[in-house]
């Protein structure tokens, strides 16, 4: 939900408008949002038929991430990155008020609400209000714990005080000047960090694999739904050095996996170039070149493909004859050879010519073409877009999806939840903790297996039956939206946030994997963990003995099953306080009293039908 | 026993040693000797190799006949012949074949190197020598010289300093400085065109000692028909210049040097080159930080003692816009309106800034009074 006024919303169009990007004004209007604040609406019916609408578009030279910002050198020097760095970029980034060329844009971004009370998240609440917490997910899953943002503020603080220390010139911000303070006025300043932090993260998008996370004007402003109209569309696989997307000459320093090939020889020309070096060396490298050139054409084709400025042997490609053998390439050069060289140039000339028209006409037809500062083009690879995937009606309001969370997520990181939310989940990784512990003789053995390989081969078998959800594009239809926005596929199919290398998954812990959804049903580890308990000595070691073949054992009904899961439902409807009338707090005047109840009404709701459901079944 | 010379590849683009009998027969006409490795270094490198071939029956041509020039300066052909740098001259890792690999090896992803003080003293080293050869290059200015001549000036006062001209290939540009008529913003290539009485020419010279660089140029007006307007754009360079370098110091973010540039160019009806910026200077020609020199810019960073960079505002008297000659260097007003640059070499200390390029009494050049 954009915390942002109408008026406010109006200057960042402009900004939009003013720093090289695209709003869609024909189409796109803001106005107060049923949900609270504002929102986005349709000008007119839209339908995006062949492909998708454009709604917004942004260079990436234009977005305020860490690496655009006035102290991306210092947070370089600190080895500080992703959400943290943005954060403080932006503390930072504020103290030059209006000489920020991203003033109108940051100063719309508020961390205080009418009362100029700070908005903080469910972590930083009062004693009371979190104790209404008590057994809701939010509280379950850590949410309420302040540990992880207290380290942050400590790095912060760190990071401020040594530049300063380096130099005296660059002063400490405000939220982060807390030598010789007093414990009260520190936590004042703490709970400032939090607040701005909060409000970063209920706004930022992840762009690339340079910027990383970063804040996009405009695309901010579409309000939250697990239905979206619109997607975050961002060029993900760019250079890490420079942000280009497409070939740049950038080289990583240490030879990595990729693109060895490429590397090594350039690597290797850096080598004959370097002065003193070894004879023999050299003669090798040359060998090498001379190898590649004549045995391995398509190896050449590939290098200038990827290596688009002047490679050596850029343009022999291009050299239409063939010239295979040492004879040829050594006969004499002669005026007829020379004139069929500046042919072949004028050829070139012409094709180049022909094709900028092209590039011309088409971009006059298809795609938008942004100006850069000196009036060069920027081309959408180098853009992020908000586009339009399905049809809206006149007057409605078009929403973008921040990713398929639970209440619990939405409250703490984006400060609101949805009643009735669809993507609500409840977990038992607690309660079957509790089963296992006090039931150690029943169940040590169907424990034991279930966490040194059940588990992974359950999940691996329920995988593999889902037909590789995340091959790319299946996950993203799951999710409902491709961006690669933050947390945008969190699910742990997805391998998350896609920092290992590919192929390798990262595996949760089990007890965040027992979950039962928002119609109630337990999701298939729920249910073969349940089942798995629900074996007795004989039929578990049966099934032990054929365990690679009869997993499929896990996966059939069984009313001892779900008497079991009856009973960890049980065990978690009691997590929550019984002595609290929820019902009548969701009259409260207190909003963050009002956000609770529906909170722990809806899974509350979820457990109880849960059980009713089980009923028919046991 | 006779040793014969080594023989390099003549193309810009490979020039390894190369024992190949293989020479361009037009150049053989000239009296030239260019050996090629093979023929794929010939034919790759033909379009650019080809600028230092006579036309019969000329002295000098236009190699762009087609082309259209936005102002009254034309290229002047055939350049002269590669300049020879002494082997005993430390090279930078581009002087064969144009590819500064360790310029693409550092990494850009947001650092700004801080120079220690034994780099600082190599960077003011060869700072010094190029303050020299800028001067020696400058006192030569006068109607009549080609800009080719004045490369060769540059040239040899360079390699005396047991220097390399750090233009020279790199990125393939094949002279030793970049020589600015009119016009033309930046990275002109000297030729055979001689300067007139009322031209302005920019000298931008760039120096490699000891492992480091060191880059710096000036607007001189050549002989004594100043034009009104030449002045205008040529003093309002050099003072947006020295007001930026005036602005810096720790904590100063590098965007704001662009504020201060483009005030002062309006004031007086002059606009700010965008496509061209600053730079950082030390082991590589460039590198971080960029410093751009119109205002809202967004360039990262901020400044902290140790810092060594360029600021080289381009100040056109029309339109900001640029483009390029087919020599794909040349940058030239898009207007044809003339366009002049100052650029200084600038550390900046625990206090402020230190301008490692300045001037002293006896450089030529300097500021008159606008009329």
């Amino acid at each position: 939900m954009s915390n942002t006024s109408l008026e406010d919303a109006k200057k960042v169009i402009h900004w939009i408008q003013t720093n090289q990007g695209f709003w869609n004004s024909d189409l796109l209007e803001i106005k107060e949002s049923k949900l609270g604040g504002i929102g986005v609406f349709a000008k007119k019916d839209i339908e995006p038929t062949l492909k998708p609408e454009l709604l917004l578009r942004l260079p990436k030279d234009s977005i305020f991430s860490a690496k655009k910002s006035s102290i991306a050198n210092l947070l370089y020097e600190e080895n500080l990155d992703g959400a943290l760095a943005l954060i403080i970029a932006f503390i930072y980034e504020n103290h030059f008020g209006e000489n920020s060329p991203w003033f109108e844009y940051l100063k719309t971004i508020i961390y205080k609400d009418q009362d100029n009370e700070l908005i903080l998240p469910p972590s930083l609440w009062t004693k009371s209000q979190k104790s209404l917490l008590k057994g809701s997910e939010l509280e379950i899953l850590g949410s309420l714990d302040d540990e992880e943002n207290k380290s942050a503020y400590e790095t912060a603080c760190t990071f401020a005080l040594n530049q300063n220390e380096i130099s005296s010139s660059i002063p400490i911000p405000w939220e982060f000047d807390i030598q010789d303070k007093e414990d009260q006025e520190i936590f004042e300043k703490y709970k400032n960090f939090i607040a701005i932090s909060h409000a970063i993260a209920s706004r930022d998008f992840e762009i690339d694999s340079f910027h990383q996370v970063a804040m996009v004007p405009g695309a901010d402003l579409f309000n939250h739904t697990n239905k979206p109209h619109v997607r975050f569309e961002s060029v993900f696989d760019v250079c890490e050095m420079c942000g280009s997307a497409g070939p740049c000459d950038c080289i990583e320093s240490e030879g990595e996996e990729d693109d060895e090939d490429m590397d090594d020889e350039e690597m290797s020309e850096e080598d004959d170039n370097e002065e003193g070096e070894d004879e023999e060396d050299n003669d090798n490298e040359e060998e090498g070149e001379g190898n590649i050139q004549e045995q391995d054409p398509e190896e050449l084709s590939e290098h200038s493909d990827h290596e688009h400025s002047d490679h050596d042997h850029d343009d022999e490609e291009s050299d239409s004859e063939p010239e295979d053998s040492d004879v040829e390439e050594n006969r004499p050069i002669d005026e007829q050879m020379i004139s069929k060289i500046e042919a072949a140039l004028e050829l070139e000339k012409q094709e180049e010519l022909k094709q900028k028209k092209e590039q011309e006409h088409d971009s006059e037809n298809k795609e938008m073409i942004m100006e850069n500062d000196a009036g060069g083009k920027i081309f959408p690879d180098e853009c992020c877009d908000i586009v339009l995937m399905k049809k809206v009606s006149k007057g409605e309001e078009i929403f973008n999806t921040y990713g398929d969370f639970n209440n619990s997520i939405l409250l703490s990181k984006y400060g609101f939840v949805i009643p009735d939310n669809s993507d609500e989940s409840i977990n038992l990784g607690l309660e079957c903790l509790k089963l296992k512990k006090t039931n150690k003789k029943l169940y040590s053995k169907q424990f034991e297996w279930w966490e040194s390989k059940g588990y992974e081969l359950m999940r691996e078998f329920f995988n593999l039956k889902k037909n590789n959800c995340c091959d790319d594009e299946d996950c993203d239809d799951d999710h409902g939206n491709d961006d690669h926005k933050d947390d945008g596929c969190k699910d742990a199919c997805c391998g998350g946030e896609g920092e290992l290398p590919e192929g390798v998954e990262e595996i949760p812990n089990w007890t965040l994997e027992v979950n039962i959804d928002s119609t109630g049903e337990p999701n298939q580890l729920t249910y073969a963990l349940c089942k798995l308990l629900s074996l007795n000595k004989l039929e578990l070691n049966k099934f032990l003995k054929n365990q690679e073949k009869g997993l499929q054992v896990l996966t059939t009904n069984n009313s001892k099953a779900f008497k079991i899961l009856k009973e960890l439902l049980t065990w978690r409807l009691n997590q929550y306080d019984s002595e609290i009338k929820y019902e009548k707090l969701l009259k409260s005047k207190n909003y963050r009293e009002k956000l609770i109840a529906q909170l722990i009404i809806h899974e509350q709701n979820i457990i109880k039908k849960s059980l009713q459901n089980i009923s028919k079944k046991v | 026993m006779t040793t014969s010379p080594v023989i390099y590849c003549a193309a810009p683009d490979c020039g390894k040693e190369t024992t190949s009998s293989l020479k361009c027969p037009v150049c053989l006409k000239q009296g030239l000797t260019s050996v090629f490795c093979d023929q794929s270094c010939f034919k790759r490198n033909w379009a650019l190799h080809k600028s230092i071939h006579n036309k019969p029956g000329v002295e000098r041509y236009d190699p762009f006949p087609e082309f259209n020039y936005t102002g009254k300066v034309r290229a002047q052909y055939p350049l002269t012949p590669k300049r020879i740098v002494p082997d005993h001259i430390a090279k930078p890792d581009y002087s064969a074949n144009g590819q500064p690999i360790s310029e693409h090896v550092s990494d850009r992803s947001g650092k700004i190197p801080i120079n220690s003080e034994d780099e600082i003293k190599q960077i003011k080293k060869a700072a010094t020598l190029a303050r020299e050869v800028l001067d020696i290059a400058a006192a030569s200015i006068k109607p009549g010289i080609t800009t080719d001549e004045l490369d060769e000036i540059v040239h040899n006062a360079t390699i005396e300093r047991d220097s390399y001209p750090s233009p020279l290939n790199y990125y393939n540009f094949s002279k030793s400085v970049c020589t600015s008529v009119n016009e033309v913003i930046c990275h002109g290539i000297p030729d055979k065109r001689p300067l007139e009485d009322g031209d302005i020419v920019n000298l931008d010279i760039s120096l490699y000692h000891n492992g480091y660089h060191a880059d710096m140029n000036e607007t001189y007006y050549v002989g004594e028909k100043l034009s009104k307007q030449a002045i205008n754009v040529v003093e309002t360079a050099r003072e947006c210049l020295d007001l930026a370098i005036k602005h810096c110091k720790p904590g100063v973010t590098f965007r704001s040097v662009g504020d201060i540039i483009e005030k002062h160019a309006k004031q007086n009806n002059c606009s700010v080159v965008r496509t061209y910026v600053g730079h950082g200077i030390g082991k590589l020609f460039h590198c971080a930080p960029q410093v751009a020199h119109y205002a809202r810019n967004k360039s990262p960073g901020i400044m902290k003692p140790g810092m060594v960079f360029t600021i080289e505002p381009m100040i056109n008297a029309g339109s900001y816009k640029d483009i390029s000659w087919p020599d794909d260097w040349t940058a030239v007003t898009a207007d044809g309106s003339l366009s002049a640059q100052f650029e200084h070499e600038l550390l900046i200390t625990e206090t402020g800034v230190e301008v490692l390029s300045a001037r002293n009494e006896k450089s030529a050049g300097g500021a008159v009074k606008r009329i």
